[in-house]
């Protein structure tokens, strides 16, 4: 019996050796994939059936311990991951569409609403309302916003950003395009120059010229944007033969880095309950209802924001596993071994029993 | 490739120079046994141990000057210095002094005097490489995840390429006997590099994947970072399960090891470094 016992585990542990070695494998393998094709593989029905054989491995090396004395580390090592891999496939698109299907779950795995401030919108059982939302910035590391000469390209119209250096009453030209600028005036509002953390609009009195066209122009950036374009068609004869010389523009640009996107979000049921209310940001979700809901996009005033939403099932397993997973390492790897050599009456070691019977 | 006339810059050079000095004078170790017997002039000591103990002078330095390094670059920047590839090679150039003591100290592993060089070697980008612009910390990384993460994760690269050095050094020599490694042989010193780094190169992956639950809304994304260090950090995984295999034997062990060190050295600078692997950690500039 011992003898059939030991021969499990011998097999076991090969088994084991090559799922590592081969899941290691089909890592670097999804590393060159990218992040979409890496996610649709791992998805795959043949690869659902690897996760599955895994899982059953590992339950098997749990139970196969009966003829060597238990070891604490090692089990909740295993039990760890085995929590891992069972929460992920709980939590997994195919496991979503399985209980829809058996057991009449109504769950989205993943779903997604744009919103401005005041709008609600309906995912589901849940009526997700954006109460307000905007935007933090560092504070200013100049007095006043950046500028850029503008172009794009004719055919693809991407366009292409130069910072324009200047100061007032100094002209620059805008690239090469042979387009003068002069800096007339910068107006802003002196009494308060720095409005919510933000550095004040600015009204710009700008000489512009192309060969003989030319003259001045006056541009006052609007509130509550953080870019604002002047087009300089002035220039040129029409439209179009601004278009064909490249659309050029000048850019004003607040110039502050973002330091957070934040929305205030509530969330209530079919009944017009409220089951939630939260001023979420980038790394702190909202959690309510089997779903976490997080802010992914926001324009730099937050006056366009997209609100995701993802399903939680299986997530608490999976963060169980990862809470024994590591526990158990510490037991095994640190803990028991310094234990060990305590009793011992040595220096602390780490070695295993096994090392030091020599076999090593 | 660029010098940097800066203080920072200064502390760079002064730590690698002392680094430098340190690793020379801790491999005086290596030299055959007649250096040994070698005297220093009237003294009673004899010459190794003497230049040994100025190499552990010249490795506290180094040290303390990279230390002081992080903390002026804390205060220029004005969060935790772990954003930039040059702040992660002053970090991993700090790092090295507190593992070689421990594993000295504590697992009785020896090697310091490579642990000096390659403090040395993760310097030298810092100090020509990379640029030191200061850039603010966006949304995505004020998260108090970050520090932990990422110490976990260079802390855990520095452990397991001690035990890196020990494989190597079990593959190219026959014997396994080393003279610095005070009671155990090299495949012992190995394993007990392995355990000490395996949970904290597990403590960075699972608290990379919680923090990737708050931020991006999913605890694993595929991103090839992601797979490179989950690769990673199977391959030790599957060491383990080696040492329960009697007829795998030492060197098929360091072997693993080593792939695991080509592994964690494809995830932090292949990922961070060049275009085949764009994804979703590409914050570091
Ligand atoms: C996926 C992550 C895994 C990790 C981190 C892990 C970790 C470990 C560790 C640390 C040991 C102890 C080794 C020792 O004390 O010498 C061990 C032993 C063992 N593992 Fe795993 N393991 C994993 C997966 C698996 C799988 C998939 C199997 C499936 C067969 C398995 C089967 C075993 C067996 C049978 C042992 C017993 C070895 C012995 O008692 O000598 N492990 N594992």
């Amino acid at each position: 019996m011992a003898s059939r016992v030991s021969k499990i585990r011998g097999v076991l542990i090969w088994l084991g050796l090559a799922v590592l070695f081969l899941l290691a494998g089909l890592s670097v393998f999804g590393a060159f994939l990218g992040a979409q094709r890496a996610k649709n593989f791992f998805n795959s029905i043949p690869l659902a059936i690897f996760w599955l054989f895994l899982a059953e491995l590992l339950l098997v090396s749990l139970i196969d311990w009966r003829n060597r004395k238990p070891k604490l580390g090692v089990i909740t090592i295993h039990l760890g991951t085995l929590l891992i891999i069972c929460g992920a496939m709980w939590g997994s698109q195919y496991a979503h569409k399985l209980r829809a299907l058996w057991m009449g779950e109504n769950k989205m795995v993943v779903g997604q609403v744009s919103l401005q401030p005041g709008q609600q919108a309906k995912l589901h059982d849940l009526n997700i309302k954006l109460e307000k939302a905007w935007v933090e910035y560092y504070p200013p590391t100049k007095p006043t916003w950046d500028l850029f000469y503008e172009t794009r390209s004719p055919d693809t119209l991407t366009a292409v950003y130069q910072p324009i250096i200047w100061q007032v009453g100094e002209p620059v030209e805008l690239g090469r395009s042979g387009i003068k600028m002069t800096v007339k005036r910068y107006v802003t509002d002196e009494a308060n120059p720095i409005h919510d953390g933000q550095l004040a609009p600015p009204v710009v009195i700008l000489e512009v010229s192309l060969g003989d066209v030319g003259g001045e122009l006056m541009f006052s950036v609007k509130d509550n944007v953080v870019t604002a374009r002047l087009p300089l068609i002035a220039l040129f004869d029409s439209e179009s033969a601004w278009s064909m010389a490249g659309a050029p523009s000048i850019v004003f640009d607040l110039g502050q880095a973002v330091k957070d996107y934040k929305a205030e979000l509530s969330i209530s049921d079919t009944t017009g309950g409220q089951l939630a209310h939260k001023v979420i940001e980038v790394n702190d979700p909202l959690q309510c209802g089997g779903y976490h809901f997080y802010l992914t996009e926001s324009d730099g005033t937050g006056q366009n924001v997209t609100i995701m939403l993802r399903s939680d099932s299986g997530l608490w397993i999976v963060f169980t596993g990862f809470g024994l997973l590591m526990l158990g390492l510490v037991i095994n790897m640190w803990l028991s071994p310094a234990w060990r050599a305590s009793r011992l009456e040595q220096a602390v070691t780490l070695d295993t029993p096994r090392e030091e019977e020599g076999q090593v | 490739m660029a010098i940097k006339y800066s203080m920072l810059g200064l502390l760079v050079y002064a730590a690698m120079v002392a680094y430098l000095l340190a690793g020379l004078g801790l491999a005086t170790r290596y030299l055959p046994s007649r250096f040994h017997a070698v005297r220093w002039g009237m003294y009673p000591h004899v010459f190794v141990t003497r230049l040994t103990k100025v190499g552990w002078i010249f490795y506290i330095i180094g040290f303390l000057i990279s230390i002081s390094a992080i903390i002026i670059r804390a205060i220029n920047v004005d969060h935790i210095p772990l954003r930039s590839m040059f702040e992660i090679m002053l970090f991993m150039g700090m790092a090295m002094f507190p593992v070689s003591v421990f594993s000295r100290q504590v697992l009785r592993v020896g090697g310091e005097a490579v642990d000096a060089f390659v403090a040395a070697l993760v310097l030298f980008p810092a100090g020509f490489v990379f640029p030191t612009n200061i850039g603010h910390l966006p949304p995505a990384l004020q998260s108090p995840l970050f520090g932990p993460h990422v110490i976990a994760y260079l802390l855990a690269y520095a452990i397991l390429a001690k035990a890196a050095v020990q494989a190597f050094a079990l593959l190219i020599t026959p014997g396994n006997e080393i003279a610095e490694n005070p009671d155990c042989s090299r495949a012992q010193a190995m394993n007990r590099m392995v355990k000490f780094g395996f949970p904290m190169l597990t403590a960075g992956l699972l608290l990379g994947s919680v923090w990737g639950k708050m931020a991006w809304g999913d605890y694993w994304n595929w991103d090839p970072k992601e797979m490179l260090s989950l690769a990673t950090w199977l391959v030790f995984a599957g060491y383990f399960h080696m040492n329960s295999s009697p007829r795998l034997g030492p060197r098929l062990r360091a072997a693993a090891v080593l792939l695991g060190f080509v592994l964690i050295l494809a995830t932090l600078l292949m990922a961070n470094l060049t275009r085949i692997f764009g994804g979703m950690h590409s914050y570091t500039t």
